[in-house]
């Protein structure tokens, strides 16, 4: 049975990953060794929404320690302490940077559970993904018909 | 298991809250509880309804193995029972009875559970790399997680061969970086 890979999330404990299988979206989801596998079904699915998240705390402490760090090194005379508070304020503005830019996130509510994909960076992939799921969900509940009782 | 209580109900992708289906049909839609801004797609999931079709009774038409008085819709691909629509069950591209599907369930083959073999490969090839004295394990250990990895992730029609080719490398070179240690080590001891 082929499937495609649509998109993954992560935590610190917990990776998943939803693939579009025929008639349903496919969530493996693995903490530690061990892995789960489920289903969306395209005939149980009731809403799937787009939307971008950006963590405001995040952005404030990032925001502030590159602040912080490109202060101390504009005004430190040390070249060892200008060049380590130069990075510090580097990596601050690139995590500043990319939090910014925000998470695209794609949710699919089906009847027995909802499968959500997250997009950072590319807010193209997840229009294409958020419209790819549902034109396959309206193929697939188009295709389902009322069947009457003899 | 108890499932969420916002599960099944329509709402706000981050803080699942309710919010009526006339919101959501406008399709860009605020959650006036977490203030976030979504677009949405609302869907009416069809109703189906099993066609049962009675038997006629004579010897001609096949009736179901469970239930006599319906008529048989399809045979089952496992043990070729007949089956009328109620019995019949979609599972893993096969056809089977209620019979055949409980047993494959209780004897595991319908898990939904299964062994991360190319996280395995993965951790056990950083391990091989970082702590030299287990690498003699971790790294035997990590390239057979790799290729076990990859037959799994070919049953299911993905391509994994970028990280496979990492818990391999990454196990060779571990063991190897093991070996080189352990050897110089010993000769070491020798010349002393």
């Amino acid at each position: 049975m082929t499937r495609t890979l649509l998109g993954k999330q992560s935590t610190l404990t917990r990776r998943s990953r939803t693939f579009l299988a025929a008639g349903a979206l496919e969530i493996e989801t693995v903490e530690g060794y061990t892995g789960a596998r489920r289903q969306v079904l395209f005939d149980e699915v009731t809403l799937v929404t787009l939307d971008r998240r950006r963590r405001v705390v995040t952005l404030a402490l990032y925001g502030v320690m590159a602040a912080v760090f490109g202060f101390f090194a504009l005004v430190s005379d040390e070249r060892p302490v200008v060049v380590v508070m130069s990075l510090f304020a580097l990596f601050a503005c690139v995590v500043f940077s990319l939090e910014a830019l925000g998470r695209n996130f794609v949710t699919v509510f089906g009847k027995r559970g909802n499968a959500q994909m997250v997009f950072r960076l590319s807010r193209w992939r997840a229009q294409k993904v958020f419209d790819t799921v549902c034109d396959e969900i309206r193929r697939a509940q188009a295709a389902g018909a009322v069947t009457p009782r003899p | 298991m108890t499932a969420s209580p916002h599960i099944d109900q329509r709402g706000c992708p981050r803080c699942f809250e309710p919010l009526p289906v006339v919101v959501l049909q406008f399709g860009e839609v605020h959650c006036g509880n977490c203030a976030l801004d979504f677009r949405a797609a609302v869907f009416e999931p069809p109703v189906r309804a099993v066609a049962v079709v009675q038997a006629e009774g004579s010897a001609a038409s096949a009736s179901c193995a469970r239930h006599a008085r319906n008529a048989a819709v399809a045979a089952c691909d496992l043990c070729g029972a007949f089956m009328c629509g109620l019995c019949r069950v979609e599972s893993a591209g096969k056809v089977i009875c209620a019979a055949c599907f409980d047993r494959e369930r209780t004897s595991g083959e319908q898990s939904a559970t299964f062994t991360s073999w190319r996280t395995l490969g993965w951790h056990s090839a950083l391990a091989s790399i970082f702590v030299w004295p287990l690498s003699f394990v971790f790294g035997p250990l990590a390239v057979f997680a790799a290729i076990r990895g990859v037959i799994q992730d070919r049953r299911h029609g993905e391509r994994s061969w970028g990280s496979a080719a990492f818990s391999i490398l990454g196990g060779l070179l571990g063991l190897g970086f093991g070996l080189l240690v352990t050897f110089t080590l010993l000769s070491g001891r020798r010349k002393h």
